[in-house]
C-alpha cells in the first residue's frame, strides 16, 4: 500500500519532493539524492525524460530509489510511449511494489534534446489516468479485456493553477479527478493570492474531498532564475514584488529559500491542501533545511500510522 | 536592359541619357505601362540572354500612378535576386525610383549594378 | 488544399546531376494556389536552369495527380533527361506511374493540408485522421491544430492564447473553449473524451478508398 497515500489518509500534512535522475548510467546519482532526501520527505517523484531530455527512465530510477528505503513516486508522460507500452510499464512498475503514480501529458520534443523525434501522444494524461483507474479498479484494459493480479497503486496528475485559460482550470481539476487522479501536485506557486483565490473555486467545488492537493513550490537561487520563469515558463506567476525583493537581498540563495519557505507557511494555512511538493531542482540538497524550517518535522514514521 | 515605366521612369531614362554621356553599355530601354505589369518571369527570360544586368526604374512606391504598381515590383525584384543567388546565379536585378525631375538615382544604381562582378554561368 | 514548399534550388541541382534536357512540370490545382508549383513558378525554375546551361522547359496540367491528366504528357517526358514535377508527392509518385525508367524528381517538399488564412499564409487545418469529430469541439480539430493532438486540452502551456509550441500559432484549446464558452456549450468539456481510435488514421496503414458504383 502507498505510504504517500496512508500519510496524507491519516490527515499527516505531506512532504514530497522531486529527483531528476542522471543523462547517464550510473545509479549512485539517484542513490545519493534519495539518501539526502530519506527522512525529510513522505515520497520522492522521479521525473520522466522531463522537458523532453533523455534521462534514465522513472521506471528504473524508481527501482533504485526503493532499494534506498525511499518512497518513489513514478512519473509516466504520454509523450514517449503508446497506450500499449503505458498499461505493460504500468503492470511492470505494480509487480515491482512502485504504489504511487502520476500520470502527465509530457513536454513537446521539440524543446527537448532530441526535438527531430517522432512523438507519440496515443492518449493524453486525463485518458491515461482513466486507463490505470480501470486496470486497477474494473480489472480490465483499455480494450476491455481482463486485467490478472493484484494492482494497488495510488494515482496522481499535475495541475497549473495559473494556466490559460483561467476560468477553466478548476474545472480541468475536476476532469482530472473524476478520471482517477486521487492526488494532485501543482505548478509552482510563487503568488499565494491567486493560488489561494483557485483554491477557494477547488473547495467550492468541493474537490479537496475528492483528491489530495499538494501545492507545488520552487526554492529559487537567484532574482535572475525568478525573472526567467516568469518569461519563459507557462502557467507560472510570479509578484513583481518578489522579484525586486530578491534583487535588494544581499544574499539571493538565502533569500530564495526564506521565500520557499514562507510560501510552504503559508499555503499550508489554506483550506484543501494537504501538502507540499518540494521541486527543488539541481538543488536537491536543500530540500532538508527547507523541510526542517518550514516545521515539517519529523515526518511521520512507518509504525506510526496503520494502514486502513 | 532597362525596363521603364511610361510615366515616371521612360521620361526620366530619356533625360538621364541626354544629360549624361552615356558610359554604361545599355543593351535597350524597353517602355512598360507600369512596373506593376512586369513579371518575373519576364525578367528571368532577358537574363537567358547576353544581359546580366537588369534594372527596372519606375514611380516612387508611394506615389506611382497605377497606386502598387513600384510596390509589387519592388517585391518582385527582391525575389528573383533571392532566387538567382540560390540559384548561383550572379546575375541580378535593380530598381530604381525616380522622377522626371530626380534622376541622380539612376545614376547611383547603375554604377552599382555595373562594379559588381559577373561570372559566366556554366552548367556543373 | 495540399501546401507544399519548393525545395532549395541546389537540392534541385544536385538532383539533376549530369542531365542535360529537362522538363519542369508544374501542377494547376493545390501548389498553384499555395503559390509554390503552378504555371508561374514552373516557368521561373526553367527560365532559372536555362540561365544555369540546362536545356529546360515547363509544362503544367491541370492536375499532375490524374492519370488522365498526365497522360498526354508521355511523349514529353520520354524526350527529356530528367522531370522535376512541382506537384506535391502524390502527383510526382503518378508520373512514376506513368512512366517508371525516367528520372523524376521532386521540386517540392509536401507539408501539410490547410488553408490560406491570409493572402500570403497558410496554416495546417487537417492531418488526416480519417475519423472527423470536429463539431465536439466548436470547430478547431485538436488531432491537428493542438502540437499534443490533446483531446482532453488544454495542456497548461499556452501564453496569451498562443501555444508554447508554437508561440505564433494560437492555442488550439482557447479557440476551443472560447467558441464553446459563446455557444454555451462547456459542458462538452466536461465530458472525458476516450483514447482515439487511430487506425482509421496513417498509424492504420495505407489507405484506400473504394466506390464500387463508380468502377469500370
Amino acid at each position: 500500500m502507498s505510504w504517500l497515500k496512508q500519510v496524507l489518509q491519516s490527515g499527516h500534512f505531506a512532504v514530497t519532493a522531486e529527483v531528476g535522475p542522471p543523462k547517464g548510467s550510473d545509479p549512485q546519482v539517484i542513490r545519493k539524492k534519495c539518501d539526502l532526501l530519506k527522512g525529510f520527505v513522505d515520497a520522492v517523484n522521479i521525473t520522466d525524460n522531463q522537458t523532453a531530455i533523455v534521462r534514465m527512465s522513472s521506471f528504473a530510477s524508481c527501482l533504485i530509489a526503493q532499494k534506498q528505503e525511499i518512497e518513489p513516486v513514478m512519473q509516466m508522460v504520454t509523450r514517449d510511449r503508446n497506450r500499449i507500452a503505458l498499461q505493460s510499464d504500468f503492470l511492470g512498475a505494480c509487480a515491482l511494489g512502485i504504489s504511487n503514480l502520476l500520470c502527465l501529458t509530457g513536454d513537446h520534443q521539440s524543446m527537448g534534446n532530441h526535438p527531430q523525434s517522432k512523438n507519440v501522444y496515443d492518449i493524453d494524461s486525463i485518458q491515461l489516468l482513466q486507463i490505470f483507474k480501470n486496470m486497477r479498479d474494473q480489472k480490465v484494459f483499455q480494450n476491455g479485456e481482463e486485467v490478472k493480479g493484484e494492482i494497488n497503486v495510488f494515482l496522481g496528475a499535475g495541475e497549473s493553477p495559473y494556466a490559460d485559460p483561467l476560468e477553466f482550470r478548476a474545472l480541468r481539476l475536476a476532469k482530472k479527478i473524476a478520471a482517477g487522479a486521487e492526488f494532485i501536485q501543482t505548478q509552482a506557486i510563487f503568488d499565494v493570492d491567486i493560488f489561494t483565490q483557485w483554491m477557494e473555486e477547488v473547495c467550492c467545488l468541493g474537490l479537496h474531498k475528492k483528491s489530495f492537493i499538494l501545492a507545488g513550490v520552487i526554492p529559487v537561487k537567484s532574482a535572475k532564475a525568478l525573472r526567467y520563469m516568469k518569461n519563459e515558463v507557462p502557467g507560472v506567476v510570479i509578484p513583481d514584488n518578489l522579484i525586486e525583493r530578491m534583487e535588494a537581498a544581499t544574499d539571493q540563495k538565502a533569500e530564495g529559500v526564506e521565500v520557499c519557505i514562507e510560501t510552504i507557511q503559508k499555503v499550508a494555512k489554506i483550506e484543501g491542501v494537504s501538502g507540499v511538493h518540494i521541486m527543488a531542482i539541481a538543488w536537491e540538497s536543500i530540500v532538508p533545511e527547507i523541510v526542517q524550517r518550514s516545521g515539517l518535522l519529523p515526518r511521520p514514521a512507518k509504525g506510526e500510522i496503520t494502514s486502513s | 536592359m532597362v525596363i521603364a515605366c511610361d510615366k515616371s521612369g521612360y521620361p526620366a531614362m530619356i533625360k538621364y541619357t541626354t544629360e549624361n554621356s552615356t558610359n554604361h553599355e545599355f543593351i535597350k530601354i524597353i517602355k512598360a505601362p507600369c512596373l506593376g505589369s512586369v513579371k518575373e518571369s519576364d525578367i528571368l527570360e532577358a537574363l537567358e540572354g547576353k544581359c546580366d544586368r537588369i534594372l527596372l526604374v519606375g514611380c516612387p512606391i508611394d506615389s506611382c500612378f497605377h497606386q502598387n504598381g513600384s510596390r509589387f515590383a519592388q517585391r518582385r525584384v527582391n525575389r528573383i535576386n533571392h532566387l538567382l543567388e540560390e540559384a548561383g546565379i550572379t546575375k541580378r536585378v535593380a530598381i530604381s525610383f525616380v522622377t522626371a525631375e530626380k534622376i541622380s538615382e539612376i545614376k547611383r544604381t547603375l554604377d552599382l549594378i555595373s562594379s559588381t562582378p559577373v561570372q559566366e554561368e556554366h552548367k556543373p | 488544399m495540399i501546401i507544399g514548399e519548393r525545395k532549395p534550388i541546389p537540392e534541385i541541382l544536385a538532383m539533376l546531376g549530369d542531365s542535360k534536357k529537362v522538363l519542369v512540370l508544374g501542377c494547376g490545382t493545390c501548389v498553384t494556389v499555395c503559390l509554390t508549383g503552378g504555371d508561374k513558378e514552373a516557368k521561373e525554375l526553367a527560365s532559372l536552369l536555362r540561365i544555369k546551361g540546362y536545356e529546360a522547359d515547363s509544362l503544367t496540367v491541370e492536375r499532375q495527380c490524374e492519370l488522365e491528366f498526365i497522360h498526354p504528357l508521355r511523349e514529353s517526358i520520354q524526350s527529356v533527361d530528367a522531370v522535376i514535377s512541382l506537384a506535391c508527392g502524390i502527383g510526382v509518385q503518378a508520373l512514376f506511374e506513368l512512366d517508371s525508367e525516367k528520372s523524376i524528381y521532386p521540386g517540392l517538399n509536401t507539408t501539410f493540408m490547410g488553408m490560406p488564412v491570409k493572402q500570403g499564409y497558410w496554416e495546417e487545418r487537417c492531418w488526416g485522421c480519417g475519423n472527423c469529430i470536429i463539431h465536439l469541439f466548436g470547430g478547431t480539430c485538436p488531432i491537428t491544430r493542438c502540437a499534443k493532438s490533446l483531446l482532453n486540452g488544454p495542456c497548461g502551456g499556452s501564453k496569451d492564447g498562443k501555444c508554447e509550441v508554437k508561440p505564433d500559432r494560437d492555442c488550439a484549446w482557447q479557440l476551443i473553449y472560447d467558441r464553446l464558452k459563446n455557444l454555451n456549450r462547456l459542458d462538452w468539456l466536461l465530458t472525458i473524451q476516450p483514447p482515439k481510435d487511430w487506425s482509421t488514421s496513417r498509424y492504420g496503414g495505407h489507405r484506400k478508398m473504394t466506390r464500387e458504383d463508380m468502377l469500370l
